[in-house]
């Protein structure tokens, strides 16, 4: 295999800066300098290409010394961890649901005092594992996420089974909020992040049924999500948990994108075309800015959530519907006025931050991320010039696609030139079935699509075999 | 102290939050049942496919609509006392509701749910009884019967009340509570199969 192809590779993925244009000791000098961040599967990569590069002259016997005294040993702990915190969990969630059915099977049966001691029995085995997961030596990581997961699950099914039994009335989003606080300061007694990732889910749960109806309560979802940050940036830091930052990483990415869209999409309806692109480009820019000159593993879910954000809301722009109505100047409707302000308070939020991060991809020259982080810009221009709207989403659109196919080309990566024809394929299609043209001529354009797909994929497979 | 020290305070301060916190439900909720004054109120005509969810029978009480008070003007998910007094069928009604915690009367902590006109349509914190999901068909034809038409509205609740807290006691229909209905309604069906 093509080493410097290899190399270019290793550098794409963990997204170096803009120029791809590696010598052999940049590219070493760049693997060494990402030694804290880079994960396990690549240093055992690594060491695996080794002795083919020294037989092929690229390094010398002393450089390998080196690169493996800097990197030390390869565990092979990662996948074996994951594998046992699955099962753990899997398990304590198997037990759990056998345990309420058997209760649920004779509930009817029993008597209110002894239903309220059933009530209380889950929270009692979950107390007792979590106990034995923190205080025992041999407990593993594994354990002590399914004990926690358990604990955490065993909360609410008690809090639910008392009300059950006592028939108490209440709103379902009480209920949750209850159970939510009550779950997370397990996150920080045993360092679980499962326990965090329902916390993540019940509090977006909760603040999402508030929207519509209170804007001043719906925001507490700010200083609520604040609460499980400290752990986050606890566990980001270390690479034993890359696996657990990147599960609940997803979730804050997902949570913070589904908030954002509804609360603004809320207070401001009929401006969404201009809020969904500047939601998704500062999580696209959020997942590629380069914290201490690297992008790391946790960036993952909010670099390809904003960019697949951004895809599917500029295609949709591109359609004649959204830009249909006339708009005026950003009004808050018959909202009141702390909805509003919090609506303007959020939007200047989003716009300083999508400038900022924007501007430091601009200083950077990173096509790629220019590229999709001035969606925000197209929208407010669309938006400001309606008439022109459509026609400037499809030549976005189409720059989008002709970026990553170029890109592709350049780094001679089959994956990238096929995203970047498949977005053109679709923005031609749907243009094409938009249209009154006849099938013939709709035929044909496929065909034609089909074979620019296949041409370019043979010349790029020829040229890397080539080389 | 060491580390460990402090991590097992936290954890039995965690256990007994979390403990806590449903034995207090449980204490409050057996002290209204045993202390508290006992009122029936009558169902009202329900629609029938809101009647069950799931596992409890959704009630609606037909004390949750009143006069609404002049002169006040009240948001939905404001908070209200509701005062009760017991009518001459024996049944108990909401006479009216007040902004401040009333003495010397029985009442019940409720919420706006909306005005309209004249009126007031309050949220009452009785507002199901949970059964056996299994007996839900059964259980749900039987209570529309006795709740649907005005003629044969013979449903109703006994509430334990004390300080504006309410705890469902009994649903009855027919006169009888409604697990010993569905019992005999089980085993007449029963019956005509044979």
């Amino acid at each position: 295999m093509d080493w410097e192809y290899e190399l270019q590779s290793i550098v794409y993925s963990v997204r170096s800066p803009g120029d791809v244009h590696v010598s052999r000791n940049r590219a070493l000098q760049y693997i060494i300098q990402e030694r804290r961040r880079m994960n396990t599967r690549y240093v055992k990569w690594l060491y695996q290409e080794l002795p083919e590069w020294v037989s092929k002259g690229i390094i010398n016997a002393q450089n390998v010394d080196l690169i493996k005294q800097y990197y030390g040993r390869v565990s092979e702990g990662g996948k074996k961890r994951t594998l046992v915190i699955l099962c753990s969990v899997l398990g304590a969630l198997l037990i759990g649901l056998g345990i309420a059915s058997l209760v649920a099977h004779n509930w009817d049966q029993l008597s209110r005092p002894i239903r309220a001691v059933l009530s209380i029995a889950p929270l009692i085995i979950g107390i007792t594992l979590m106990g034995l997961a923190l205080f025992r030596k041999e407990a593993s990581d594994g354990f002590r996420e399914g004990a926690s997961t358990f604990l955490a699950l065993m909360i609410g099914t008690s809090i639910a089974l008392i009300s059950q039994t006592y028939n108490i009335a209440g709103d379902p989003r009480d209920f949750t909020l209850t159970w939510m606080l009550l779950v997370v300061p397990l996150v920080y007694l045993a360092t679980v992040t499962l326990p965090g990732v329902i916390y993540v889910i019940g509090v977006t749960i909760w603040s999402l049924s508030y929207v519509r109806e209170s804007v001043a309560i719906a925001s507490w979802y700010w200083p609520l999500m604040a609460i499980v940050i400290p752990h986050f940036i606890h566990i980001i830091k270390q690479e034993k948990f890359a696996v657990r930052a990147t599960l609940l990483s997803t979730f804050l990415a997902i949570s913070t994108g589904l908030f954002l869209t509804v609360t603004l999409s809320t207070i401001f309806p009929a401006e969404w075309m201009i809020f969904f692109p500047l939601i998704f480009s500062v999580l696209y820019l959020l997942g590629s800015y380069e914290f201490g000159g690297v992008c790391v593993h946790w960036q993952q879910p909010f670099f390809r959530l904003g960019g697949i954000g951004i895809v599917i809301v500029s295609l949709v722009l591109t359609f004649h519907w959204p830009w249909r109505r006339t708009f005026g100047m950003l009004f808050y409707g018959n909202k009141d006025i702390f909805s509003a302000a919090v609506g303007y308070i959020i939007l200047f939020l989003l716009l300083a931050a999508a400038v900022f991060l924007n501007y430091i991809s601009v200083k950077q020259r990173r096509v790629n991320q220019i590229i999709l982080g001035i969606a925000p810009i197209i929208a407010i221009i669309g938006y400001s010039v309606q008439p022109l709207a459509m026609i400037l989403f499809n030549i976005y659109f189409f720059a989008l696609s002709l970026e990553r196919i170029l890109s592709g080309i350049r780094l001679k990566h089959l994956r990238i030139v096929n995203s970047g024809l498949l977005l053109l394929a679709i923005l031609i299609m749907v243009r094409f079935f938009d249209s009154a043209i006849n099938f013939v001529l709709k035929g044909l354009v496929l065909i034609v699509i089909g074979v620019g797909f296949l041409v370019t994929n043979i010349i790029l497979i020829r040229r890397k075999g080539g080389e | 102290m060491n580390k460990k020290a402090l991590k097992l305070i936290l954890f039995v301060c965690f256990s007994l939050l979390i403990i806590g916190v449903p034995l207090y439900t449980i204490f409050r909720q057996e002290m209204l049942l045993k202390t508290g004054q006992e009122f029936c109120f009558k169902t009202a005509p329900i629609d029938p496919f809101d009647a069950f969810r799931g596992k409890y029978v959704a009630l609606r009480l037909e004390e949750g609509e009143i006069m609404k008070p002049p002169n006040v003007n009240l948001k939905p998910g404001q908070k209200v006392f509701a005062i009760i007094e017991v009518g001459s069928d024996g049944f108990a009604k909401i006479s009216k509701a007040s902004l401040t915690e009333p003495k010397g009367s029985a009442y019940l902590k409720a919420y706006v749910r909306y005005t309209s006109g004249n009126k007031l349509y309050l949220h009452l914190p009785i507002d199901r009884y949970y059964m056996d999901e299994n007996k839900a068909p059964l259980a749900e034809k039987l209570y529309l019967r006795h709740s649907s038409s005005r003629d044969r509205q013979d449903a109703y609740v006994i509430v334990a009340l004390s300080k504006g807290n309410a705890v469902v006691k009994k649903l009855y229909v027919g006169g009888k509570p409604v697990e010993q209905a569905l019992q005999e309604e089980m085993n007449r069906a029963k019956g005509e199969r044979k």
